[in-house]
């Protein structure tokens, strides 16, 4: 089974954002592999270890994207493929075309895996961009996969406690959510020997020339708006309930 | 006048609130006409409600063939066609899962840009806001393309009532789709649970890891009971084996922008306000002085949970049973 | 010349990091208190994350892991609870490092790989009631009988004693012949008749690590135990330590770091006149200080570190890098407890406990005298 994962490595969320000349970010600081993309790695990594095949991983990003192709590598993945760019965001409708034909160069894929969202654009889309763009079937906020011959069983979360059963045929496009497994933490021998494993890099010029004109962009950043000094009630607990209900009342909360 | 095509989500036979807050946003200064997009024969019974709140036409999108509802990839191929057929190319719905997955699954198929949980919309110049950073920063987007589909964060925008003189024009539309049988939804299924759903709710009550017990979270349903809020939890709460994950706000878990967030016992890190920093009003109930909670809330009681949730729970029983 | 740490090392660091953050650093303060080494804890989970044999080749089921990789393990781990760090310090530079440095095939076949795994703890003995790290002076006695070495005598404050399974033992196989060539090295096993543990000692800091006395009365070892040459012990017994200096000093980085890192975050959220201490410029240039002398010491760390893996000589690098290291951490600690003030004089935060831990660094693998001792002659001889 020939198996893609697409991982994103993304701004640590603890880390704080400088945002830079309004329309951009200060990206040195503490980066990590999505953590959506952690349970699609996970997947990959179980599938392959159930029926063998190979994995491969493919980022967009700076060049220091490279560790997050590392880290999957380590967790168990095969190769890499780094699509090199030197913006800090591109936008979907780029990233998917790119996304798509780095896939299709690597060979015709069985199974294509990602977090169901990165967690610094919040974007939810990738899956379904990347599934329209590769004519495969999709599904996404899954908690659980099973391979049949020919078809993906997947339970997607709907949220307000329902879950979807979806099957859908093979090959196809999954995004992972919190459920589906427990990703592992790469072992040390296992992180000295992903040196080793091939990453081919390539840049985002030679695989889409021009972008497409039909795309997202982004005209500016802000802080999110940071709430004033919070009041606060302390002491006897039938006086602080009662100022609370008053608060309540009085913002028309209740 | 431009038409705007708002997905409207039904469950258990009613629309459900959040709806009405993203008709209020489509309607903006009454420039648009907006028409509610509904994906089954209940027109007739939602009629009177979506008029309320400004909407001039609905149409019913059904297939004889199929059921739409279990065929995603079917359903926004309708939607594309009715599109088509009613000549609108601004479509908006609720950020919510199965919101996020037409609209996006409509867009794709369109090859046109798309964004979803947005917390502001122009439809003039084709711009939305969006939390970027997980809740850090917010983000202003253009989309470039003549089609402008956006899936707008429930609760963000407030609901108001703009009765039309017209009545509303209830138009069906059935689309010749066909089965390829490449996705199909086979069944869903609910928990027994009927719990206020979180996502959406517009008041939610949370514990974290000081709740100390799955038991303790009755202390919050009670609560949530009389609020009529959803209960939440934060990922230490879930961690420990204290509630299920389809309970957890903040990264990793559900994102929510209620009116009220009430935080119990929840030390407030970044991870957890990722998911409810765009509350209206954010409440948090900690014995912890020096918890971060405190500086990111509206309000704050100092005191234990224990003590505190139960008398609120009371207090507002009371107030119930006076009024 | 690169000074940057290559991907693997800065994944390693994450996946320490993230490691001792999780497992070690909730029950650090309890295992402190109660003097508790939880061996599951502190090394059975060091082994499943490929710690325990982290510099060993893949032939004997290490990590293949370069020394750089092993400091950065070690800081992290002694970031949060520096008695695992000494656990593992204890185990891997001082009991397997010999056994793979010196040892027969055989010997690595049988001993190195267990220890490598993780199924073993490993320890050394070296020092005795009247000589310290000076393997010179060593007064246990190996005398050869047959097939067999009969030892006779007392190791004390042996790091990871009682819980280690396989222990390098140096004993003086010649009285006759000068200090420096009648000394030997022997792999002793955990339940050999003869060889028993005295007392445990009770300790100001790294507390959770355990340290005991070992006892050998005509403790009878096959003959070839004997690791490497007879006669060989002193100088292996050296080149170890410049090992374990190298990894002690790791330690005592780890602990400043965490210091640091704990006075950073308190200072930043402690309000005093209305604003964060963080800010008063009293308080900024002591951090300054703290985190300059950490990164100093780091680097004289690394440099000894890079030597030992490309083989190069790294006798005074060693010294040197324990010697600043491990006064940087007692500066450094000192100076976080003072900057958290009454709460860092308590034990609600882990200040105090790594300015007790870190005393120890200036005092096992040869005190920062004796590293004066081996920097300075070796810059005159």
């Amino acid at each position: 089974m020939k198996i893609f994962v697409c991982v994103k490595y993304v701004p640590d969320t603890a880390a704080y954002v400088s945002i830079v000349d309004g329309n951009g970010f200060d990206d040195s600081v503490k980066h990590v592999v999505n953590p959506y993309d952690e349970f699609a790695i996970e997947e990959a990594i179980q599938i392959k270890e159930r029926t063998d095949g190979e994995i491969i991983v493919v980022t967009l990003g700076k060049a220091h994207a490279t560790a997050a192709i590392r880290f999957a590598l380590a967790m168990g993945a095969d190769r890499g493929i780094h699509i090199k760019v030197d913006e800090i965001l591109v936008d979907t409708m780029t990233t998917v075309e790119a996304l798509k034909i780095a896939i299709e160069q690597a060979g015709a894929a069985d199974l294509v895996l990602m977090g169901k969202q990165s967690v610094d654009s919040e974007g939810m889309q990738t899956p379904y961009y990347l599934g329209e763009a590769l004519g495969l079937h999709v599904a996404t906020d899954v908690i659980d996969l099973v391979l049949e011959k020919d078809q993906a069983i997947v339970q997607s979360d709907l949220g307000n406690n329902e879950i979807a059963e979806i099957e859908l045929d093979l090959p196809c496009v999954i995004g992972a959510t919190k459920g589906l497994n427990e990703p592992r933490s790469p072992k040390l021998p296992n992180i000295i020997k992903a040196k080793k494993k091939p990453i081919e890099e390539i840049a985002l010029e030679d695989l889409v020339p021009s972008k497409p004109v039909n795309r997202t962009s982004l005209i500016s950043f802000e802080y999110a708006p940071e709430r004033s000094q919070a009041i606060l009630f302390e002491g006897d607990t039938a006086v602080v309930v009662e100022q609370l209900v008053e608060v309540f009342k009085e913002k028309a909360l209740i | 006048m431009s038409r705007i095509g708002v997905v409207i989500e039904i469950r258990d036979n009613e629309i459900k609130d959040s709806n009405f807050g993203i008709i209020t946003a489509a309607c903006g200064d009454d420039t648009h006409d907006v028409c509610a997009l509904i994906f089954d024969n209940s027109a007739e019974d939602h009629k009177e409600t979506l008029e309320k709140y400004g909407v001039k036409t609905i149409i019913e999108i059904t297939s004889d063939q199929v059921a739409l509802n279990m065929l995603p990839d079917l359903k926004a191929i309708a939607l594309v066609d009715a599109m088509n057929e009613f000549d609108f190319k601004t479509l908006i719905g609720l950020s919510s899962p199965t919101g996020r997955d037409l609209l996006t699954r409509t867009a794709a198929r369109l090859n046109v840009p798309s964004v979803l949980d947005c917390i502001g919309v122009d439809f003039t110049d084709h711009t939305v806001m969006k939390s970027h950073f997980s809740g850090k920063t917010i983000a202003k987007f253009k989309l470039a393309s003549e089609y402008f589909i956006c899936g707008i964060r429930p609760n963000t925008h407030e609901a108001i009532e703009r009765p039309l003189k017209a009545e509303a024009q209830i138009v069906s539309y059935s689309p010749i789709v066909h089965d390829k049988k490449g996705i199909r939804v086979r069944k869903i299924v609910k928990s027994s649970s009927k719990s206020v759903d979180l996502s959406e709710a517009s008041t939610i009550i949370s514990g974290g890891r000081a709740i100390k017990s799955a038991e303790n979270f009755k202390i919050l349903n009670e609560c949530a009971s009389v609020l009529g809020a959803a209960v939440g939890a934060s990922r230490a709460a879930v961690d420990s084996g204290y509630a299920p994950h389809s309970m957890q706000v903040g990264q990793t878990g559900k994102t929510v922008s209620p009116k009220l967030y009430i935080a119990c016992g929840i030390s407030g890190a970044i991870q957890h306000f990722a998911g409810m920093k765009t509350s209206k009003f954010i409440v948090a109930i900690n014995k912890d002085k020096d918890a971060q909670v405190f500086e990111k809330c509206d309000y704050g009681v100092i005191g234990d949970l224990f003590e505190v949730v139960p008398a609120l729970t009371e207090a507002l029983k009371t107030m119930k049973n006076e009024a | 010349m690169n000074f940057e740490l290559t991907e693997e090392q800065n994944l390693i660091r994450e996946m320490v990091n993230s490691f001792a953050e999780t497992e070690l650093a909730p029950s650090a303060k309890s295992r402190d208190e109660e003097e508790h080494f939880d061996r599951e804890l502190m090394f059975d989970k060091l082994a499943e994350q490929g710690l325990t044999g982290i510099i060993f080749p893949e032939e004997y089921v290490g990590a293949g892991a370069d020394y750089i990789s092993y400091c950065i393990a070690v800081e992290e781990l002694s970031r949060v609870c520096a008695s695992t760090g000494a656990t593992l310090v204890a185990h891997l530079s001082l009991g397997a490092n010999p056994i793979y440095l010196f040892g027969s095939e055989d010997q690595k076949q049988k001993y190195l790989i267990p220890l490598s795994v993780g199924e073993k703890i490993g320890a050394i003995g070296i020092t005795e009631p009247s000589s310290g790290s000076d393997a010179g002076s060593i007064n246990m006695k190996a005398v050869r009988d047959g097939d067999e070495w009969i030892l006779n005598g007392t190791k004390i404050f042996i790091t990871n004693g009682g819980e280690a399974e396989t222990y390098v033992i140096f004993a003086r196989t010649d009285s006759e012949a000068d200090k420096h060539h009648g000394i030997s090295g022997f792999i002793v096993e955990k339940g050999t008749p003869g060889f028993s543990f005295g007392k445990k000692e009770e300790k100001m800091g790294v507390r959770s690590s355990p340290t005991m006395e070992l006892v050998f009365e005509n403790c009878r070892i096959p003959a070839e135990n004997l690791l490497g040459e007879e006669g060989g012990g002193f100088k292996m017994a050296m080149i170890t330590m410049d090992g374990g200096r190298i990894g002690i000093a790791s330690q005592a980085i780890g602990i400043a770091q965490g210091a640091l890192d704990h006075a950073i975050e308190y200072t930043k959220e402690r309000k005093q006149f209305d604003t964060s201490i963080a800010g008063f410029q009293g308080v900024q240039f002591q951090l300054a200080d703290m985190a300059t002398q950490i990164s100093a010491a780091r680097f004289l760390v690394y440099n000894a570190a890079y030597r030992a893996n490309e083989g190069l000589s790294h006798t005074r690098e060693a010294a040197m890098a324990k010697l600043m290291a491990s006064e940087t951490a007692m500066k450094v600690t000192t100076q976080a407890v003072q900057l958290l003030g009454g709460y860092g004089y308590t034990r609600e935060f882990p200040v105090e406990r790594m300015m007790r831990d870190a005393k120890i660094t200036e005092i096992y693998g040869g005190t920062s005298e004796i590293q004066r001792v081996v920097i300075g002659s070796s810059l005159t001889k």
